[in-house]
Protein backbone atom coordinates (compact mmCIF):
# COMPACT_ATOMS: atom_id res chain seq x y z
CA UNK A 1 0.00 0.00 0.00
CA UNK A 2 2.65 2.63 1.05
CA UNK A 3 4.79 1.58 -2.30
CA UNK A 4 1.41 1.96 -4.09
CA UNK A 5 1.09 5.66 -2.47
CA UNK A 6 4.71 6.55 -3.52
CA UNK A 7 3.89 5.51 -6.80
CA UNK A 8 1.03 7.50 -7.32
CA UNK A 9 2.26 10.97 -6.44
CA UNK A 10 5.38 10.09 -8.77
CA UNK A 11 2.75 9.95 -11.97
CA UNK A 12 1.19 13.19 -10.44
CA UNK A 13 4.10 14.77 -10.73
CA UNK A 14 5.02 13.03 -14.13
CA UNK A 15 1.54 14.52 -15.33
CA UNK A 16 2.45 17.32 -14.16
CA UNK A 17 5.83 18.14 -15.95
CA UNK A 18 3.79 17.02 -19.00
CA UNK A 19 0.94 19.40 -18.33
CA UNK A 20 3.50 22.25 -17.91
CA UNK A 21 4.87 21.29 -21.50
CA UNK A 22 1.70 21.23 -22.81
CA UNK A 23 0.77 24.94 -21.78
CA UNK A 24 3.88 26.21 -22.70
CA UNK A 25 3.29 25.12 -26.44
CA UNK A 26 0.03 27.03 -26.12
CA UNK A 27 1.12 30.15 -24.38
CA UNK A 28 4.58 30.10 -26.97
CA UNK A 29 6.96 30.25 -24.43
CA UNK A 30 9.91 27.96 -25.41
CA UNK A 31 12.50 29.45 -23.09
CA UNK A 32 11.86 26.32 -20.78
CA UNK A 33 10.21 24.25 -23.39
CA UNK A 34 13.08 21.92 -24.10
CA UNK A 35 14.23 21.68 -20.50
CA UNK A 36 10.60 20.35 -19.91
CA UNK A 37 10.68 17.68 -22.10
CA UNK A 38 14.23 16.51 -21.34
CA UNK A 39 13.23 16.15 -17.64
CA UNK A 40 9.94 14.27 -19.20
CA UNK A 41 11.72 11.68 -21.12
CA UNK A 42 14.63 11.11 -17.83
CA UNK A 43 11.44 10.70 -15.82
CA UNK A 44 10.77 7.92 -18.29
CA UNK A 45 13.79 6.65 -17.82
CA UNK A 46 13.48 3.87 -14.94
CA UNK A 47 10.41 2.75 -16.67
CA UNK A 48 12.47 2.31 -20.12
CA UNK A 49 14.99 0.15 -17.66
CA UNK A 50 12.63 -2.00 -16.48
CA UNK A 51 11.44 -2.99 -19.77
CA UNK A 52 13.85 -3.05 -21.66
CA UNK A 53 17.45 -3.78 -19.12
CA UNK A 54 14.82 -5.33 -16.55
CA UNK A 55 16.14 -3.39 -13.62
CA UNK A 56 14.01 -2.17 -11.15
CA UNK A 57 14.99 0.88 -9.54
CA UNK A 58 13.84 1.40 -5.46
CA UNK A 59 10.03 3.32 -5.79
CA UNK A 60 11.63 6.12 -3.29
CA UNK A 61 14.66 6.22 -5.65
CA UNK A 62 11.95 7.09 -8.62
CA UNK A 63 9.75 9.34 -6.63
CA UNK A 64 13.49 11.34 -5.96
CA UNK A 65 14.21 11.59 -9.35
CA UNK A 66 10.67 12.78 -10.73
CA UNK A 67 10.55 15.13 -7.71
CA UNK A 68 13.91 16.74 -8.62
CA UNK A 69 13.07 17.29 -11.83
CA UNK A 70 9.89 18.29 -10.98
CA UNK A 71 11.09 21.12 -9.03
CA UNK A 72 13.47 22.31 -11.45
CA UNK A 73 10.99 22.47 -14.47
CA UNK A 74 8.18 23.97 -12.51
CA UNK A 75 10.79 26.37 -10.83
CA UNK A 76 11.84 27.42 -14.49
CA UNK A 77 8.48 27.55 -15.97
CA UNK A 78 6.65 28.90 -13.37
CA UNK A 79 9.71 31.95 -12.40
CA UNK A 80 9.77 30.35 -8.86
CA UNK A 81 13.38 30.67 -9.60
CA UNK A 82 13.16 34.28 -9.57
CA UNK A 83 10.12 34.92 -7.55
CA UNK A 84 11.14 32.47 -4.03
CA UNK A 85 13.79 33.00 -2.02
CA UNK A 86 16.16 30.04 -1.87
CA UNK A 87 14.40 27.92 -5.01
CA UNK A 88 17.61 27.42 -6.76
CA UNK A 89 19.84 26.05 -4.03
CA UNK A 90 16.54 24.17 -2.66
CA UNK A 91 17.02 22.18 -6.19
CA UNK A 92 20.56 22.02 -6.31
CA UNK A 93 20.20 20.15 -2.94
CA UNK A 94 17.30 18.07 -4.45
CA UNK A 95 19.45 17.25 -7.37
CA UNK A 96 22.68 16.91 -5.50
CA UNK A 97 21.39 14.60 -3.04
CA UNK A 98 19.83 12.43 -5.76
CA UNK A 99 23.28 12.61 -7.71
CA UNK A 100 24.85 11.38 -4.38
CA UNK A 101 22.41 8.43 -4.29
CA UNK A 102 22.60 7.27 -7.89
CA UNK A 103 26.54 7.47 -7.08
CA UNK A 104 26.01 4.77 -4.52
CA UNK A 105 23.98 2.57 -6.44
CA UNK A 106 26.50 3.00 -9.44
CA UNK A 107 29.27 2.03 -7.04
CA UNK A 108 27.98 -1.03 -4.92
CA UNK A 109 26.94 -2.65 -7.95
CA UNK A 110 30.68 -2.17 -10.32
CA UNK A 111 31.78 -3.43 -6.69
CA UNK A 112 29.54 -6.69 -7.45
CA UNK A 113 30.08 -7.23 -10.39
CA UNK A 114 33.31 -5.89 -12.12
CA UNK A 115 36.29 -8.68 -10.96
CA UNK A 116 38.48 -5.96 -11.30
CA UNK A 117 36.90 -3.67 -8.49
CA UNK A 118 37.08 -3.81 -4.42
CA UNK A 119 35.78 -1.03 -2.78
CA UNK A 120 35.81 -1.64 0.92
CA UNK A 121 32.65 0.23 3.01
CA UNK A 122 34.29 3.18 4.00
CA UNK A 123 35.37 3.67 0.30
CA UNK A 124 31.51 4.08 -0.53
CA UNK A 125 30.57 7.02 1.48
CA UNK A 126 33.91 9.19 0.87
CA UNK A 127 32.80 8.63 -3.10
CA UNK A 128 29.20 9.59 -2.20
CA UNK A 129 30.87 12.59 -0.49
CA UNK A 130 33.02 13.63 -3.51
CA UNK A 131 30.81 12.12 -6.42
CA UNK A 132 27.70 14.46 -5.44
CA UNK A 133 30.62 17.36 -5.24
CA UNK A 134 31.92 17.03 -8.37
CA UNK A 135 28.69 16.72 -10.06
CA UNK A 136 28.06 20.11 -8.41
CA UNK A 137 30.69 21.62 -9.82
CA UNK A 138 30.60 20.16 -13.17
CA UNK A 139 26.87 21.96 -12.99
CA UNK A 140 28.56 25.47 -12.16
CA UNK A 141 30.82 25.30 -15.40
CA UNK A 142 27.85 24.07 -17.37
CA UNK A 143 25.77 26.79 -16.24
CA UNK A 144 29.09 29.69 -16.31
CA UNK A 145 29.19 28.24 -20.29
CA UNK A 146 25.39 28.44 -20.77
CA UNK A 147 25.74 32.15 -19.58
CA UNK A 148 28.96 32.74 -21.94
CA UNK A 149 27.75 30.89 -24.65
CA UNK A 150 23.76 32.19 -24.52
CA UNK A 151 23.96 35.25 -22.24
CA UNK A 152 21.57 33.59 -20.01
CA UNK A 153 22.08 34.72 -16.07
CA UNK A 154 21.63 31.30 -14.24
CA UNK A 155 24.76 32.42 -11.94
CA UNK A 156 23.15 35.87 -11.44
CA UNK A 157 26.01 38.14 -12.97
CA UNK A 158 29.47 39.19 -10.89
CA UNK A 159 29.21 38.47 -7.70
CA UNK A 160 29.94 34.87 -6.38
CA UNK A 161 27.20 34.46 -3.96
CA UNK A 162 24.93 32.12 -5.95
CA UNK A 163 28.31 29.38 -6.90
CA UNK A 164 29.17 29.55 -3.67
CA UNK A 165 25.87 28.75 -2.03
CA UNK A 166 24.73 26.18 -4.65
CA UNK A 167 28.15 24.52 -4.02
CA UNK A 168 27.49 24.69 -0.27
CA UNK A 169 24.16 22.99 -0.66
CA UNK A 170 25.61 20.45 -2.92
CA UNK A 171 28.03 19.83 -0.33
CA UNK A 172 25.38 19.38 2.48
CA UNK A 173 23.61 17.06 0.14
CA UNK A 174 26.21 14.83 -0.12
CA UNK A 175 27.27 14.67 3.18
CA UNK A 176 23.48 13.70 4.04
CA UNK A 177 23.21 11.22 1.74
CA UNK A 178 27.14 9.71 2.92
CA UNK A 179 26.22 9.31 6.05
CA UNK A 180 22.82 7.67 5.45
CA UNK A 181 24.86 5.63 3.23
CA UNK A 182 27.43 4.61 5.36
CA UNK A 183 24.57 3.87 7.81
CA UNK A 184 22.47 1.96 5.61
CA UNK A 185 25.31 -0.45 4.67
CA UNK A 186 25.86 -1.24 7.93
CA UNK A 187 22.04 -2.85 8.11
CA UNK A 188 21.59 -4.56 4.47
CA UNK A 189 24.38 -6.16 2.76
CA UNK A 190 25.33 -4.48 -0.21
CA UNK A 191 24.54 -7.67 -1.75
CA UNK A 192 20.85 -8.26 -1.17
CA UNK A 193 20.60 -3.98 -2.15
CA UNK A 194 21.71 -4.96 -5.77
CA UNK A 195 19.59 -8.01 -5.62
CA UNK A 196 16.29 -6.43 -5.16
CA UNK A 197 17.29 -3.96 -8.03
CA UNK A 198 17.18 -6.63 -10.29
CA UNK A 199 20.55 -6.97 -11.86
CA UNK A 200 21.16 -10.53 -11.80
CA UNK A 201 18.44 -10.80 -14.27
CA UNK A 202 19.49 -8.32 -16.06
CA UNK A 203 22.55 -9.63 -16.61
CA UNK A 204 20.67 -12.13 -18.92
CA UNK A 205 18.90 -8.91 -21.10
CA UNK A 206 20.40 -8.12 -24.23
CA UNK A 207 21.57 -4.61 -22.75
CA UNK A 208 23.49 -6.71 -19.50
CA UNK A 209 25.08 -8.81 -21.66
CA UNK A 210 27.33 -5.94 -23.97
CA UNK A 211 27.92 -3.62 -20.35
CA UNK A 212 29.36 -7.36 -19.06
CA UNK A 213 31.19 -8.08 -22.26
CA UNK A 214 33.01 -4.92 -21.96
CA UNK A 215 33.60 -5.67 -18.11
CA UNK A 216 35.66 -9.06 -18.93
CA UNK A 217 37.14 -7.68 -21.74
CA UNK A 218 39.30 -5.67 -18.90
CA UNK A 219 42.21 -8.15 -17.61
CA UNK A 220 42.68 -8.83 -14.28
CA UNK A 221 45.32 -6.90 -12.49
CA UNK A 222 46.52 -9.74 -10.45
CA UNK A 223 48.52 -13.20 -10.80
CA UNK B 1 70.39 0.17 11.36
CA UNK B 2 68.62 -2.80 10.86
CA UNK B 3 66.43 -1.57 8.80
CA UNK B 4 68.03 -0.60 6.01
CA UNK B 5 70.26 -3.91 5.45
CA UNK B 6 68.09 -6.26 3.33
CA UNK B 7 66.50 -2.99 1.00
CA UNK B 8 68.00 -3.01 -2.68
CA UNK B 9 70.17 0.09 -3.46
CA UNK B 10 66.36 0.73 -5.87
CA UNK B 11 64.77 0.83 -2.75
CA UNK B 12 67.05 2.89 -0.82
CA UNK B 13 67.43 5.32 -3.94
CA UNK B 14 63.65 5.49 -3.91
CA UNK B 15 62.80 5.97 -0.53
CA UNK B 16 65.80 8.64 0.07
CA UNK B 17 64.43 10.75 -2.97
CA UNK B 18 60.72 10.31 -1.40
CA UNK B 19 61.97 11.53 1.93
CA UNK B 20 64.01 14.67 0.37
CA UNK B 21 60.68 15.76 -1.52
CA UNK B 22 59.00 15.58 1.85
CA UNK B 23 61.10 18.13 3.15
CA UNK B 24 60.86 20.25 0.27
CA UNK B 25 57.26 19.97 1.19
CA UNK B 26 57.55 20.69 4.47
CA UNK B 27 59.87 23.94 3.83
CA UNK B 28 57.00 24.95 1.31
CA UNK B 29 54.85 24.79 4.07
CA UNK B 30 56.42 26.04 6.71
CA UNK B 31 56.87 29.89 4.21
CA UNK B 32 52.96 29.77 3.60
CA UNK B 33 52.90 29.56 7.53
CA UNK B 34 54.92 32.37 7.98
CA UNK B 35 52.85 34.29 5.36
CA UNK B 36 49.58 33.21 6.98
CA UNK B 37 48.17 32.28 3.51
CA UNK B 38 45.39 30.20 5.07
CA UNK B 39 43.78 28.03 1.84
CA UNK B 40 47.61 27.23 1.63
CA UNK B 41 48.68 26.49 5.11
CA UNK B 42 45.44 23.82 5.05
CA UNK B 43 46.21 22.45 2.19
CA UNK B 44 49.21 22.01 2.99
CA UNK B 45 48.95 20.60 5.98
CA UNK B 46 46.21 18.18 4.29
CA UNK B 47 49.17 16.63 1.92
CA UNK B 48 51.75 16.40 4.33
CA UNK B 49 49.31 14.85 6.71
CA UNK B 50 48.66 12.20 3.72
CA UNK B 51 52.13 12.07 3.39
CA UNK B 52 53.02 10.94 6.73
CA UNK B 53 49.83 9.08 7.30
CA UNK B 54 51.05 5.72 5.66
CA UNK B 55 54.55 5.73 7.57
CA UNK B 56 52.80 6.58 11.25
CA UNK B 57 50.39 4.14 9.78
CA UNK B 58 52.93 1.22 9.36
CA UNK B 59 55.77 2.07 11.21
CA UNK B 60 57.72 1.93 8.50
CA UNK B 61 59.72 5.01 6.49
CA UNK B 62 59.65 2.75 3.68
CA UNK B 63 56.06 2.83 3.24
CA UNK B 64 55.99 6.54 2.17
CA UNK B 65 54.47 7.68 -0.73
CA UNK B 66 56.67 7.07 -4.21
CA UNK B 67 58.84 10.18 -4.76
CA UNK B 68 57.41 10.38 -8.37
CA UNK B 69 54.34 11.60 -6.71
CA UNK B 70 55.60 13.71 -4.09
CA UNK B 71 57.44 15.42 -6.88
CA UNK B 72 53.85 16.06 -8.88
CA UNK B 73 53.04 17.43 -5.42
CA UNK B 74 55.96 19.45 -4.71
CA UNK B 75 56.30 21.35 -8.40
CA UNK B 76 52.94 23.54 -7.66
CA UNK B 77 54.07 23.91 -4.10
CA UNK B 78 57.00 25.42 -5.41
CA UNK B 79 56.33 27.43 -7.89
CA UNK B 80 53.90 28.81 -5.76
CA UNK B 81 56.16 29.57 -2.59
CA UNK B 82 59.02 31.23 -5.32
CA UNK B 83 56.02 33.17 -7.00
CA UNK B 84 55.94 35.34 -3.20
CA UNK B 85 59.57 36.03 -3.84
CA UNK B 86 61.01 39.32 -4.60
CA UNK B 87 62.93 37.99 -8.12
CA UNK B 88 60.23 35.65 -9.06
CA UNK B 89 57.41 37.71 -8.11
CA UNK B 90 58.58 40.65 -10.68
CA UNK B 91 58.42 38.46 -13.82
CA UNK B 92 55.21 38.51 -14.56
CA UNK B 93 54.27 37.63 -18.61
CA UNK B 94 54.01 34.08 -18.84
CA UNK B 95 55.47 32.83 -15.31
CA UNK B 96 52.26 34.84 -13.86
CA UNK B 97 50.02 32.73 -15.76
CA UNK B 98 51.99 29.35 -14.67
CA UNK B 99 51.91 30.43 -10.85
CA UNK B 100 48.10 31.20 -11.83
CA UNK B 101 47.45 27.49 -13.21
CA UNK B 102 49.91 26.30 -10.18
CA UNK B 103 47.15 27.25 -7.87
CA UNK B 104 44.80 24.59 -9.85
CA UNK B 105 47.59 22.52 -10.06
CA UNK B 106 47.87 22.27 -6.42
CA UNK B 107 44.04 21.26 -5.82
CA UNK B 108 44.07 18.13 -8.35
CA UNK B 109 47.42 17.14 -7.06
CA UNK B 110 45.53 16.44 -3.63
CA UNK B 111 42.75 13.85 -5.73
CA UNK B 112 45.74 12.04 -7.49
CA UNK B 113 47.35 11.64 -4.00
CA UNK B 114 43.87 11.02 -2.73
CA UNK B 115 43.54 7.91 -5.47
CA UNK B 116 46.85 6.45 -5.23
CA UNK B 117 46.68 5.83 -1.34
CA UNK B 118 43.72 4.50 -1.54
CA UNK B 119 45.23 2.12 -4.03
CA UNK B 120 48.17 1.37 -2.17
CA UNK B 121 47.35 1.48 1.28
CA UNK B 122 44.18 -0.07 2.07
CA UNK B 123 41.87 -2.76 0.68
CA UNK B 124 40.03 -0.38 -2.52
CA UNK B 125 41.42 -1.80 -5.52
CA UNK B 126 39.94 -1.02 -9.35
CA UNK B 127 41.04 -1.23 -12.57
CA UNK B 128 43.26 1.79 -14.74
CA UNK B 129 40.36 3.45 -16.59
CA UNK B 130 37.92 3.41 -13.04
CA UNK B 131 41.33 4.84 -11.49
CA UNK B 132 41.76 8.25 -14.18
CA UNK B 133 37.39 8.46 -13.66
CA UNK B 134 38.63 8.77 -9.77
CA UNK B 135 41.09 11.33 -10.25
CA UNK B 136 39.10 13.46 -12.53
CA UNK B 137 36.15 13.34 -9.51
CA UNK B 138 38.37 13.47 -6.85
CA UNK B 139 40.15 16.47 -8.10
CA UNK B 140 36.86 18.14 -8.77
CA UNK B 141 35.22 17.56 -5.76
CA UNK B 142 38.71 18.34 -3.55
CA UNK B 143 37.68 21.67 -5.67
CA UNK B 144 34.26 22.28 -4.35
CA UNK B 145 34.69 21.29 -1.01
CA UNK B 146 37.65 24.31 -0.78
CA UNK B 147 35.65 26.34 -2.31
CA UNK B 148 32.38 25.46 0.68
CA UNK B 149 35.16 25.78 3.69
CA UNK B 150 36.45 28.80 2.72
CA UNK B 151 32.93 30.09 2.01
CA UNK B 152 31.58 28.86 5.50
CA UNK B 153 35.42 30.74 7.38
CA UNK B 154 34.56 33.68 5.13
CA UNK B 155 31.05 33.92 6.70
CA UNK B 156 32.55 33.14 9.80
CA UNK B 157 34.73 35.83 10.02
CA UNK B 158 31.38 38.43 8.83
CA UNK B 159 33.85 39.23 5.21
CA UNK B 160 32.38 39.74 2.23
CA UNK B 161 32.35 36.43 -0.09
CA UNK B 162 32.92 38.92 -3.08
CA UNK B 163 36.30 40.33 -1.19
CA UNK B 164 37.65 37.11 -0.79
CA UNK B 165 37.16 35.31 -3.75
CA UNK B 166 36.40 38.04 -6.28
CA UNK B 167 34.04 38.00 -9.20
CA UNK B 168 32.24 34.51 -10.01
CA UNK B 169 34.04 34.57 -13.41
CA UNK B 170 37.62 34.18 -11.40
CA UNK B 171 36.37 31.53 -9.16
CA UNK B 172 34.62 29.78 -12.69
CA UNK B 173 37.83 30.08 -14.44
CA UNK B 174 39.52 28.33 -11.39
CA UNK B 175 37.26 25.58 -11.95
CA UNK B 176 37.41 25.23 -15.44
CA UNK B 177 41.59 25.33 -15.46
CA UNK B 178 40.94 22.29 -12.43
CA UNK B 179 38.32 20.69 -14.55
CA UNK B 180 41.20 20.13 -17.50
CA UNK B 181 44.19 19.61 -15.04
CA UNK B 182 42.33 17.04 -13.06
CA UNK B 183 41.67 15.33 -16.96
CA UNK B 184 45.20 15.62 -17.47
CA UNK B 185 45.89 14.42 -14.06
CA UNK B 186 43.73 11.23 -14.36
CA UNK B 187 45.49 10.16 -17.92
CA UNK B 188 49.23 11.19 -16.05
CA UNK B 189 47.47 8.27 -13.07
CA UNK B 190 46.57 5.69 -15.63
CA UNK B 191 49.68 5.99 -17.91
CA UNK B 192 52.92 6.47 -14.60
CA UNK B 193 50.59 3.20 -13.05
CA UNK B 194 50.76 1.34 -16.64
CA UNK B 195 54.70 1.78 -17.21
CA UNK B 196 55.47 0.77 -13.87
CA UNK B 197 56.94 -2.99 -14.16
CA UNK B 198 54.57 -5.75 -12.06
CA UNK B 199 57.22 -5.89 -9.59
CA UNK B 200 57.28 -2.56 -8.39
CA UNK B 201 53.57 -2.50 -8.77
CA UNK B 202 52.96 -5.15 -6.23
CA UNK B 203 55.99 -3.64 -3.88
CA UNK B 204 54.16 -0.34 -4.05
CA UNK B 205 51.11 -1.89 -3.74
CA UNK B 206 49.20 -0.70 -6.93
CA UNK B 207 48.34 -4.46 -7.26
CA UNK B 208 47.54 -7.24 -4.42
CA UNK B 209 47.64 -10.60 -4.39
CA UNK B 210 44.30 -12.04 -5.16
CA UNK B 211 42.18 -11.84 -2.29
CA UNK B 212 38.97 -13.13 -3.96
CA UNK B 213 37.71 -14.18 -0.54
CA UNK B 214 36.80 -10.79 1.14
CA UNK B 215 34.46 -10.36 -1.88
CA UNK B 216 30.78 -12.24 -1.67
CA UNK B 217 29.52 -12.65 -5.32
CA UNK B 218 25.50 -13.44 -5.54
Amino acid sequence: MRENALLYITWALQFTILAIGVALIILGDTTWLAACIASFLITMLPTILKRSARVVLPVWMVLWIVVSLFLHTAGGALDLYDKVLYWDHITHAASASLIAALGFVVAITVDLYAKSIFFPRPFVSLFVLMFGMAMGVLWEIMEFAEDQILGTRLQYGPSPDDTLLDLFFDGVASFIVAVAVSVYLKRVPPEKFVKDLGFGEAKESVLGRIVLKRFEKIPRARQ
Amino acid sequence: MLMFENKTRREMLDASLSWGLGLVLLLCGYVVLVEWQAVWVILGFVVFFLYLLPIVRFKDPFRAPPWEIVLLITIPAVIHVLSGTKSFGQLGGAWADVAAIADSFGLATLGFLIVAELEMYTAFRTNRPFAAVFVVLFTMAVAGWAFVVEFIAALLYGQEPEFIFGTNDKIMGFFVYTFIIGILMGVIYAVYVGLMSVQHRMSYGFEKPDKSDQKVRP
